[in-house]
């Protein structure tokens, strides 16, 4: 859709109105909520109620959806003989809060240079932080570990233990940072309660001191302390917060559902002086939520409460066949109407906003629905449906070569079997049909290849191979493909070169290559020009490490996706620098190259993020989770078991593990914070019943997979598969079919 | 006849006084009766090259031979006056041993001491998210500005509160910064040690007001120039209100707009105090036709902070190309940079000489050195970057000395020079030996360190010198015997410290022909200011009883690995010479408060807030901790607060001053790059951008 042929519906003309005031708007996947927000922009600033020294604030959730929207608002103001870039600022929520602290880290407590403690590859702080407690309490870390677990899973168990302990860190710390307490003021609180309390809350106390003490010293912030330093600086000084208030005019916000209580007051202060709040977001799409600190009850309960703020809602999509629209409309009729657990009704999914269809004239009509467009298919074991989904997801493409196809897993670890199955299904010299976006895909791989390569040469710039490494990750990056191993006729003069001779020539014109092995022209021609690009980033080595990444970046790359990417990378490894005095290049080339291998995630929360669009006959292998935002002319939704997607409060959950007895030391901390941190609210004693507790947290986390199946269904645009696999394999006895949608594997 | 002359930059007042300076001489003045005051040592240096292109004294009869005039800066002086008078004033100042000789501390053991003396109660600044070199470096500039203004220690809490706005609890912190000064005051007292701060107050307080002193400075100094008297602080003004009811000339020069060492303690209010004691005022200016940017300047200046409003026109100055816009829509930095690159090029093509051209930017990072020499070598162009001090250790000699030191300095545990790896002993070697690059020195180190994990010993591989070139293998057998014959040394009491050490090293390998220091001007001041650091922390430390002897080079090198920030008081170090064929690379300040004027300007990075941020540290405060704000919280009845609208106009005010400054100081033509992201991807649309905007 071109921005020129868009015509505003009905709906989206009465949002595109907005003057001012409060506003909540529900959208449902695919009703063009992002260009409804651009056309609200160009229409305000049109009118001329901007003021004059202010502006518009449109906050969303990823980078992408800045550069998305900017892109369109200015096509919009271009398109009406505008200035394109004048009046309006997108950014992040947390672009918005570096940008408060930037203008004020005096009054945010931090110093001016502060770096960013980011979630991306290879995050160093916590897991520091989980030794450091662990070297101290050992014998106590140990014991929860069930007595019963034999000898031989110890191990095993020991991992699993620790990685748990790490997740256990993680929730602790981001929920007491999101109610704005410092470790001391956490560890105070817990001292103060009367009731015994989870040993994993007092653990996570104790990891956040520690954490927090290792940011502190190197000057770091985490993207939490950002939102809670932001807020502290608007707090701390009321004119500065008033001053900000007149700058930022109108706010609009893109995502609202994923928006944290935290990252809301912030939204909050700086509109309570005009009112000028628009939020748009869909409460069904939140999935964010175990993730981040996000609680969508405000967007979807709290917010509209307040005085004076008016709903609209944005229901017509024209994205999926009308089959898929039922099917996704009945899942959330059925979860606030007649989901087993009562809980979980008012929490899982709103039929308030149900998504309709485009109507005849829509010049963005939905596809036709088509015979068989949504089928369930139960296998017997996992193996077997990761092999029948590759397999038909494999003849779809190849039958329609210009339809796009994804495979969506809750879990990498299903999804990498699905991979698996790929390998041994292609024909002979067949291409690459598919593409895998688990951990990090394939342009991320290929970017932190070239990176990884050319940080390898200046470690060691002496040797042959890092230049024919370099050679294969730069041609990797060209054709788009994973790097081929196979070495040519350059590669093998690269190996006997003698590559300081090269890089540098001598003087003395000492020859680099060995005289026996015959060379053509254009062949001298690619080394001399290879050496040349190489020689520079030795030249470079001694910048800082960020800076010698860039350097590098923008000699080889040249697509904006890759080089966000590139810059992505160059911010962790200046991170990693400050940390570790020794890490040097070869550090830097390892870690690298480890991401590049996929032996280390380079996060992003969706593909989205990454810039990625599916490809028409490549199938896209990724999870749920990422898949968010994106579209697929047909979709396999595997593994929709009742394990997956529960539904009994009182049933094993998956995250409890089986070394600790079935708890799970994240949910018990986070969900008695909760209790603890209300009651304190509320003036009342805190009731810890653990077990109330537990069954809390798993109402939440029952509630949060609902959406994401709902997220899942709404990625067709043509076609279903559904699947499960009725053993669990390893002997773990039968898994039935989410509850959600049993009926359309019993009535088949 | 005593004179106040105002002008903008480059009107020729410094020329005025050059020349004054030398009429003086010409006209029969004692040369030691005078003194000329700068702001800077580089200003300084102007003066010291108009006395040497003066006539020789023979030329003219009435010229007297008496000594040299007095050339520097306030720092230089009352570092020079204190030291000389020091057995005057160190009963009274409190001294702990008035017969020993003080010692004047450097940043680096300033903020060691402080670090020693404070680390048990840090934990006082635990809410605050500051790295601890920072936080140090904070708690001393409060005593520093302190001293420049003129008021005393335990007045620092009640300055900062009174500029906050926010939770009581910081409050408390500003008390714990205040008492945290005051025990470093006492510990530098008790052992005869004078830092920045310590200096200045014990010459305000106590050498100024002494009968010997003012009876010293009036019969000394007859004939009196002052050049950048706004950047200058308070106790500067003091001294020189002192001198002028006794001498008998002075020409007081002040440039407007000006006050760009706001944060070093400068103080233009205080300055124009001095008009009312000279015989007159006059203002300076060129034409205005000679200054081709000065209406853009002035233009911008007034957008900054006004309400936008939607201009039908471009500006003239755009339509006629004397501003141009670089990469104003790109994305990316390093883009930026490379527009700039290819900007200058064109420039230098069309036959603008490169010493005529200056590139500024809020900050310089080294990236933007490298990739500027990078695309300008190639056509002979060079970069002369000019930078505010840094951390010792950010330049390769420093770092090459440092891992030397590590490989042979025999006091350190084996474990120091086993942990030296092949990459840094490859880029030290590298630095060491001349012509040597980094990929043979990688040859180089990975085979030696291979036959040896703890020393540099001589490689004797004939395939491996055939390899990189034999030239090379004397050089590094003279390093390794070097550090052999150095890690022989047996008892404790031959042991040469480190800082001796490294001058011998140095001076007997290092600045020989065919060693990488030969004749490298730049490196031999580093390797003087090493050496010179090395020996102040050593002579500092080691009679204060903080730290055991032993331990001292250990620490030493732990300190300046930590990269301590050179705190902004310090003197600038010595510049690059000027060089015909290099463009000039300077961060805005930097380039605004040194003795420049370019033909072309380029300014970088005009959306970075960098522009317009002051430096926002939790923990000192630029405008309570001056003179001024002093007398406004003395006024009865009113409780004094810095609010956030000062603060918003105080910013306006500098980067008005900022734009005016740089405007005066371009004579042709000037180039305004941009990037949607920064350097660490950070989008930023700061003040200048939004007055750009209004403007163009």
């Amino acid at each position: 859709m071109t921005v020129q042929t868009f015509r505003l519906r009905p709906e989206q003309e009465a949002i595109a109105a907005y003057a001012g005031g409060l506003l909540r708007v529900s959208a449902v996947p695919g009703s063009g909520k992002t260009q409804t927000l651009a056309a609200l922009v160009a229409r305000l600033l049109k009118d001329g109620r901007v003021p004059p020294e202010g502006e518009i604030l449109i906050v969303t959730f990823t980078n992408s959806a800045v550069d998305n929207i900017r892109a369109r608002v200015r096509g919009l103001l271009t398109e009406q003989g505008a200035l394109g870039d004048v009046g309006y600022r997108v950014v992040t929520l947390h672009g918005l809060a570096y940008l408060i602290i930037r203008e004020r880290p005096d009054l945010a407590g931090t110093d001016p240079d502060f770096a960013m403690d980011d979630e991306g590859g290879g995050q160093q702080t916590l897991p520091e932080a989980v030794r450091w407690y662990r070297a101290r309490n050992d014998a106590y870390w140990r014991s929860f570990i069930a007595n019963d677990t034999a000898a031989r899973s110890r191990d095993k168990a020991e991992k699993g233990w620790a990685n748990d302990t790490e997740k256990l860190a993680r929730d602790v710390i981001r929920q007491a940072k999101n109610l704005r307490w410092s470790s001391a003021r956490l560890k105070a609180v817990l001292e103060a309660q009367r009731e015994p309390l989870s040993p994993f809350l007092t653990m996570g106390a104790a990891l956040y001191a520690r954490y927090e003490e290792l940011l502190r010293d190197a000057g770091r912030l985490d993207f939490d302390d950002l939102i809670v330093r932001a807020v502290l600086a608007l707090d701390n000084d009321e004119a500065f917060r008033q001053r900000l208030g007149r700058r930022f005019a109108f706010i609009l916000e893109d995502e609202a559902q994923d928006s944290t209580p935290l990252q809301e007051e912030i939204l909050s202060r700086l509109s309570r002086d005009h009112g000028n709040w628009a939020r748009v977001g869909d409460p069904n799409q939140a999935i964010m939520t175990t993730f981040t600190a996000s609680s969508v009850r405000f967007f979807r309960e709290e917010f509209p409460r307040r005085p004076g703020v008016r709903d609209l809602p944005l229901s017509v999509s024209g994205r999926s066949a009308p089959a898929i629209i039922a099917l996704a409309n009945r899942l959330a009729a059925w979860s606030e109407g007649a989901h087993p657990e009562i809980e979980v009704r008012a929490r899982a999914l709103s039929a308030q906003t149900l998504i309709r269809p485009t109507d005849e004239n829509d010049p963005q009509r939905n596809p036709p629905d088509q015979p068989g467009a949504i089928q369930a298919i139960a296998f017997p074991d996992e193996e077997t449906q990761a092999k029948r989904v590759a397999e038909g997801a494999l003849e779809y493409v190849r039958q329609n070569p210009d339809r796009t196809c994804a495979t969506l897993a809750p879990t990498n670890r299903f999804g990498q079997l699905i991979v698996d199955a790929f390998e041994g299904l292609l024909k002979p010299g067949e291409p690459t049909r598919y593409e895998d976006h688990l951990n990090n895909s394939v342009g991320v791989r290929n970017v932190a290849d070239v990176l990884a390569s050319a940080v390898a040469v200046c470690a060691s710039p002496q040797r042959g191979q890092g230049l024919s490494d370099l050679r294969k990750a730069l041609r990797a990056l060209a054709d788009g493909a994973p790097r081929k191993p196979k070495n040519d006729h350059v590669d093998t003069l690269l190996h006997s070169a003698l590559v300081e001779r090269l890089l540098f020539p001598s003087p003395l014109g000492e020859p680099p290559l060995p005289g026996k092995v015959p060379v053509t022209e254009p062949e001298l021609r690619e080394i001399s020009a290879l050496s040349r690009r190489a020689a520079k980033w030795v030249r470079a080595s001694a910048l800082p490490i960020d800076q010698l990444l860039l350097t590098i970046a923008h000699d080889t790359l040249t697509e904006e996706a890759d080089l966000a990417i590139a810059h992505s990378l160059a911010v962790t490894a200046r991170r990693e620098a400050a940390q570790n005095p020794v890490w040097d290049l070869p550090q830097l080339s390892a870690q690298l190259t480890d991401i590049a291998r996929n032996k280390q995630r380079y996060l992003s929360r969706s593909l989205l993020e990454s810039g990625f669009v599916p490809r028409p006959g490549i199938i896209t292998v990724t999870t749920l989770h990422k898949a968010k935002g994106l579209e697929w002319d047909r979709v396999y939704l595997t593994c929709l078991d009742a394990n997956e997607f529960p539904h009994d409060a009182d049933a094993q959950f998956r995250g409890e593990a089986w070394y600790l007895g079935g708890r799970d030391p994240a949910l018990e901390a986070r969900v008695q914070l909760e209790e603890i941190a209300t009651a304190l609210r509320e003036g009342r004693e805190p009731a810890l019943d653990a077990r109330a507790l537990a069954r809390a947290g798993r109402i939440e986390y029952i509630a949060e997979r609902l959406r994401l199946l709902y997220v899942g269904v709404t990625r067709a645009r043509r076609e279903l598969r559904l699947s499960y696999a009725s053993e669990r394999g390893q002997g773990r006895g039968r898994n039935v079919p989410a509850l959600a949608l049993a009926d359309l594997w019993s009535n088949r | 006849m005593k004179r106040y002359e105002v002008g903008h930059a480059g009107a020729g007042k410094t020329t005025r006084l050059a020349n004054q300076l030398v009429a003086w001489l010409e006209a029969g003045v004692r040369p030691d009766r005078i003194l000329v005051l700068t702001a800077s040592r580089a200003a300084a240096k102007t003066f010291r090259a108009a006395l040497a292109a003066a006539p020789p004294p023979g030329a003219s009869a009435a010229r007297q031979v008496r000594g040299e005039p007095t050339i520097g800066t306030f720092y230089s002086l009352t570092r020079n006056h204190v030291g000389v008078f020091f057995p005057l004033i160190a009963g009274p100042a409190g001294f702990g041993d008035v017969r020993r000789e003080p010692i004047f501390l450097d940043i680096e053991v300033a903020q060691y001491l402080m670090a020693r003396l404070v680390a048990p109660q840090l934990a006082a600044f635990a809410d605050l998210n500051l790295p601890r070199p920072r936080l140090l470096g904070q708690l001393l500039d409060n005593a520093h500005k302190s001293a420049l203004a003129g008021f005393p220690l335990d007045e620092i809490a009640t300055r900062l509160g009174s500029a906050w706005a926010g939770d009581d609890a910081r409050l408390k912190v500003y008390r714990r910064a205040q008492d945290m000064a005051g025990t470093f005051r006492a510990f530098c007292l008790a052992h005869n040690l004078l830092d920045f701060s310590l200096q200045h107050e014990v010459f305000a307080r106590y050498l100024l007001p002494e009968a010997a002193y003012a009876r010293f400075i009036a019969d000394r100094y007859r004939h009196v120039l002052v050049d950048n008297v706004e950047e200058m602080p308070p106790i500067a003004h003091d001294f020189v209100a002192r001198l002028l009811p006794t001498c008998e000339d002075a020409v007081l020069v002040e440039d407007d707009p000006g006050g760009y060492r706001l944060f070093l303690g400068a103080d233009p209010a205080s300055a124009r105090a001095l008009r009312a004691q000279c015989d007159g005022v006059e203002t300076l200016a060129r034409p205005y036709e000679q200054r081709p940017l000065a209406g853009f300047g002035q233009r911008l200046a007034g957008a900054v902070g006004a309400t936008p409003v939607r201009r039908d026109t471009r500006d003239e100055a755009l339509r006629d190309g004397r501003v141009t816009l670089l990469n104003p829509r790109g994305k990316y930095w390093v883009s930026m940079v490379r527009a700039v690159a290819d900007a200058i090029i064109g420039e230098v093509e069309r036959g603008t000489p490169p010493a005529e051209i200056a590139v500024v930017a809020p900050y310089v990072e080294d990236v933007l050195r490298f990739e500027l020499e990078e695309a300008l070598r190639e056509r002979g162009i060079g970069v002369r970057a000019v930078r505010p001090s840094r951390p010792l250790i950010d330049h390769p000699v420093t770092r090459a000395c440092v891992t030397f030191a590590r490989l042979g300095y025999p006091s350190l545990a084996p474990a120091v020079s086993a942990d030296v790896r092949e990459h840094e002993l490859a880029r030290a070697l590298s630095v060491a030996i001349d012509g040597l690059d980094l990929a043979r020195a990688k040859v180089i180190a990975d085979v030696s360190r291979h036959a040896s994990s703890e020393r540099l010993v001589p490689v004797s591989d004939p395939k491996m010198w055939e390899r990189v070139g034999v030239r090379f293998r004397e050089r590094v057998d003279a390093i390794a015997a070097w550090l052999e014959a150095a890690r022989a040394v047996p008892a404790d009491d031959d042991l040469p410290p480190l800082d001796v050490w490294w001058q011998l090293l140095f001076g007997q390998v290092l600045s020989q022909p065919g060693f990488g220091l030969a004749a490298d001007r730049e490196a031999a001041n580093v390797v003087d200011k090493l050496v010179r650091s090395a020996r102040l922390f050593r002579e500092a430390v080691q009679d204060s009883g903080i730290t055991a002897r032993g331990q001292l080079p250990a620490d030493y090198l732990a300190l300046i690995t930590e990269g301590v920030m050179a705190a902004q008081f310090v003197p600038e170090g010595a510049r690059d010479v000027d060089d015909a064929t290099s463009v000039l690379l300077a961060p805005v300040y930097t380039y605004l408060t040194g003795e420049h004027r370019s033909r072309v300007q380029l300014w970088l990075d005009v959306n970075a807030t960098g522009w317009y941020d002051r430096l926002y540290q939790a923990l000192t405060h630029p405008y309570t901790l001056t003179r001024h704000w002093g007398a406004v919280l003395a006024r009865p009845g009113v409780r004094a607060t810095w609010t956030e609208a000062d603060e918003t106009l105080a910013r306006q005010d500098m980067l008005r001053r900022v734009v005016i400054g740089l405007c005066d100081r371009c004579d042709g033509r000037l180039y305004l790059a941009s990037s949607q992201l920064g350097l660490k991807g950070q989008e930023e649309a700061g003040e200048l951008a939004r007055a750009l905007q209004r403007t163009l």
